[in-house]
């Protein structure tokens, strides 16, 4: 006889993205052997003086195609800045106080070559993105 | 310009364009290079007993 453990064991792991170009595309993904379940994260953006309208922007693919696309923040404009945040929260008007886009989401599960791509929308060379990603590891 | 991708730490790996292999190598080293520099360190806090 042999019992099979069901509750959801693993790692919570934060990921940190570390200051990065605007026109560079960051890719999450568990890897070979991997399971995650994404729970939160937060993004910000500086811009520079280049005129376009950015937004911080959040896909997920399966390694090659895009299977969703989480959605976007508002627009940040040129020589400004700006916050985008996911999570479960069920955000009403007004609080997303002090950031620029909110996206409500159930934990999103990834495996393998599944990625949590962050990419920004006319993103220049001179901006920069940075942020947090919370997430809980499983081995498979 | 192609598409590249460089690894910068265990499953997160940067896109970046180029014009050939050989800017691609080096784009993708000062990249690399850049996020562990960039790397937020937590800051320090003192927990002090009065």
């Amino acid at each position: 006889m042999s019992f099979a453990w069901t509750f959801p064991a693993g790692r919570r792991i934060t990921k940190t993205i570390s200051a990065t170009a605007g026109n560079v595309v960051t890719n999450l993904s568990p890897g070979t052997g991997k399971r995650w379940l994404i729970l939160r994260g937060r993004f910000y953006l500086t811009t520079d003086a280049t005129t376009a309208d950015r937004r911080i922007r959040l896909v997920i693919t399966d390694g090659t195609n895009i299977t969703e696309r989480l959605g976007a923040s508002h627009v940040i404009s040129a020589s400004s800045s700006g916050y985008l945040s996911f999570g479960e929260t069920n955000v009403v008007d007004g609080g997303i106080y002090g950031d620029d886009g909110y996206i409500g989401t159930n934990p999103i599960l990834l495996e393998g070559n599944d990625q949590l791509r962050i990419t920004i929308d006319s993103g220049q060379a001179g901006d920069q993105y940075s942020g947090y990603v919370v997430l809980l590891e499983v081995d498979v | 310009m192609k598409r590249y991708k460089v690894e910068v730490e265990p499953q997160i790996t940067l896109e970046f364009e180029a014009k050939d292999l050989r800017e691609a190598k080096k784009k993708a080293k000062e990249l690399k290079e850049n996020w562990l520099k960039n790397k937020p360190q937590a800051e320090e806090v003192i927990t002090v007993e009065i």
